[in-house]
């Protein structure tokens, strides 16, 4: 009999009580995914009236009073500067609805089965500069749209220089820059001309210019089909990287040395000449207020070129926000919706300001172009042009992956200059076959 | 009696077989794709067939091999001196060595990793105390071998404390009658050590040994800390490279695959382990 009291109480609470719960779960909002690399943080000296920490939290909580849909923000982990992140999440079955980042990480993802066709959904495509939005354009379809793009050019300290006796010449060739590399490591003791770094492939900012400046190229262009790397002038700036090692002109042990620690190191003062976007350089004011840098006179130069070569271009390319599309049309538009706020106009604006960046949008205007070092890189930019090495290419984050190590067994001698591109146009044309 | 032993066993038995044996199937189905998320396309064992001329895979091999011998030496010396100068003091005094050396074991891999970078620094403490005898730095984490020597002090240093509680329980449970009738015959403490308890305690270093091998061929987290598996993938372990070829290249068909391989190479290690230990007694 208590048995059975007991069974009844169970089941009656089971059936009144549970339902209760799944009701909840029906009037519950929808939620998105933002898989996000990076935040932009407000100007120097500016406070956002309304409390916000960072401008990406103030544009979600914007999407989030329109739309109602809540948003779940995620970071990347830049740490191997693969797509580590986004890939464990497909794996786990929880794709991001929006994936924002360097568009050489989110270019794989931009294939008409993964990501959305975003110009049913985006009235004001025509705002984005066409050259850049054609980077995110498939067979007609808009797989992602672009927020601000990024700049690289090298980076002079112009403290190290006065110290070493150098004066600038009057054209910035790789025999001036070997000039200034003896000076500074005969005058300048603990600082060096230069570095490189092959720990990890985010290395490539610093050694991709290189190849230009030689004359080199990754790609014929506009033919991604294959790699044209491996030539005299590839292995010429192969054999100017040994140079500037076997002479100490970089800090030794480049295998041992990742991004992270080459921009500590700049930060310190130590380095003359790196490759770097403006948003870097405030890694000087945080060395500077931790009390292990001092300032620095510093301006923005194109890379230096070997004799007979034209003027060296800039890298660039922009961040990108790319939807998954599902089957959910209420899904689509509001994801579609929350990737319009983070590359709208004011985020352009704000982060173009805080990174050093050039906006994506022309209504953004040129909100830096009182901005010397802004000004310095677009110039480069605008003399020079910009490398080609295939940034939103489907296959480019895993191409990317490819010289690093090559590179590091280089530098420790197991490799020649001639068998790293062999290797590396081997790797790299099977990547680009497909097979 | 015996049944309601098993039935009693069964769920727990049944966790633990169920997910690795799920994870493994999940596993082995992968490693027939070559995929990297995004797009998918079925090459049955061409990944394998990838393996055999992989480089890099072999190279982490040898690694883990090299790893385990110099893991398993010192870790086996450094566990039987400790233990069994430990044993001879007060259940208090033991504790109290268990409890100090089994600190690291409880700390962040992370963590550790760091202060372990600092002490080999070339201004670290490792140099520091070279240059108190006159020796010159030394390269802990440029230089490939002594890079591997590097990371194996790490990993002893930071896991004694667990393979310490194994080999002081076995001691312990050596009976005291034997100990007691050798010392009346006139044993020396040493020879109760070497002739009485080392060999009634030889399965338990003999399973430390085992369990060694498979920690060291399977060690990733000191490596991705200290190394990176540089310099030049001179430190990598398989699981290393297994973390790299999916992660990094992006190829978690081949990942997967690499992933069976090494389970099958720790399988068939250790089957051969036993079986000389079995012809040995």
């Amino acid at each position: 009999m208590k048995h059975t009291r007991n069974l009844v109480a169970l089941v009656l609470f089971a059936v009144l009580v549970l339902p209760a719960f799944s009701e909840g779960q029906k009037d519950k909002p929808m939620q998105l995914t933002l898989l996000y690399g990076g935040t932009s943080k407000w100007p120097d000296g500016y406070k956002d009236t309304e409390g916000y920490p960072d401008l990406e939290t103030k544009l979600i909580a914007k999407f989030q009073n329109e739309t109602g849909v809540l948003v779940n923000r995620k970071l990347v982990d830049l740490s191997t500067g693969s797509t580590m992140s986004m890939d464990a999440l497909i794996a786990a079955g929880i794709p991001p609805d929006v994936y924002v980042d360097f568009a050489g990480r989110v270019s794989k993802y931009m294939n008409a089965d993964f990501a959305l066709d975003l110009k049913p959904y985006f009235k004001d495509l025509d705002d984005f500069f066409p050259s850049v939005l054609a980077t995110a354009t498939r067979n007609g379809k808009v797989l992602a749209v672009p927020q601000p793009s990024w700049g690289v050019a090298m980076v002079v300290n112009e403290d190290i220089l006065d110290a070493a006796g150098y004066k600038w010449p009057a054209e910035w060739t790789i025999d001036e820059y070997l000039k200034a590399a003896e000076l500074i490591k005969k005058n300048v003791p603990g600082k060096f001309a230069g570095i490189l770094f092959s720990k990890n492939q985010s290395s490539d900012q610093q050694w991709m210019p290189w190849f230009y400046a030689f004359g080199a190229r990754v790609y014929a262009p506009g033919d991604y089909s294959k790699t044209i790397i491996n030539t005299p002038n590839g292995i010429a700036t192969l054999k100017f990287f040994q140079t500037l090692v076997g002479n100490g002109y970089v800090p030794p042990n480049p295998e041992a040395l990742d991004d992270d620690m080459a921009l500590e190191l700049w930060a310190q003062g130590k380095i003359a000449f790196m490759a770097m976007q403006v948003a870097h350089t405030q890694a000087l004011k945080s060395a500077v207020q931790q009390g292990v840098g001092k300032e620095f006179k510093f301006h923005f130069v194109e890379f230096p070129h070997a004799k007979g070569e034209k003027p060296t271009p800039a890298s660039a390319g922009p961040t990108l926000a790319v939807v998954h599309k599902t089957s959910d049309e209420a899904r689509n538009r509001a994801s579609a919706r929350l990737a319009w706020w983070l590359t709208g106009a004011e985020l352009q604006k704000v982060s173009a300001i805080t990174q050093g960046s050039f906006p994506s949008r022309i209504s953004a205007g040129k909100p830096l172009a009182n901005d010397p070092l802004w000004m310095q890189l677009a110039t480069v930019i605008e003399k020079n042009g910009v490398c080609d090495f295939g940034i939103t290419t489907p296959t480019f984050s895993a191409v990317r992956a490819q010289m690093f190590p090559l590179l590091s067994e280089m530098y420790l001698g197991k490799l020649t200059p001639e068998q790293v591109l062999q290797q590396y146009e081997a790797n790299v044309n099977k990547i680009l076959s497909g097979k | 009696m015996k049944r309601m032993a098993h039935l009693l066993v069964l769920p727990a038995m049944g966790f633990f077989l169920l997910f690795p044996a799920a994870a493994t199937y999940l596993v082995g189905h992968l490693s027939l794709f070559k995929t990297d998320y995004v797009t998918t396309q079925f090459v049955g064992v061409l990944n394998y067939v990838t393996i055999l001329s992989d480089v890099r895979f072999w190279r982490a091999m040898a690694n883990g091999l090299i790893y385990s011998a110099m893991i398993v030496p010192m870790m086996l010396v450094s566990l039987v001196t400790v233990s069994l100068l430990a044993s001879d003091f007060s259940t208090r005094v033991q504790n109290a060595v268990k409890f100090a050396v089994y600190i690291p074991v409880l700390g962040s891999g992370v963590i550790i990793a760091n202060v372990w970078k600092w002490i080999y620094a070339k201004e670290g403490l490792a140099n520091w105390l070279l240059s108190l005898v006159g020796m010159g730095p030394l390269p802990w984490l440029n230089d490939i071998v002594l890079a591997k020597f590097s990371v194996s002090l790490m990993f002893v240093s930071t896991l004694m404390g667990a393979y310490l509680i194994i080999m002081l329980a076995s001691i312990i449970s050596v009976p005291k009658q034997l100990i007691e009738a050798a010392r009346i015959d006139g044993a020396s403490g040493i020879q109760v050590k070497f002739r009485i308890i080392m060999p009634i305690i030889a399965p338990t270093v003999a399973l430390c040994a085992m369990l060694l091998f498979i920690s060291s061929m399977q060690m990733w987290e000191f490596v991705f800390q200290l190394t990176s598996g540089g310099p030049a993938g001179g430190t990598a372990t398989p699981v290393f490279d297994i973390y790299e070829t999916a992660f990094t290249y992006g190829r978690y068909g081949l990942a997967s695959a690499k992933s069976l391989v090494l389970m099958v190479v720790i399988l068939l290690a250790v089957w051969a382990q036993k079986r000389i230990e079995r012809i040995g007694r």
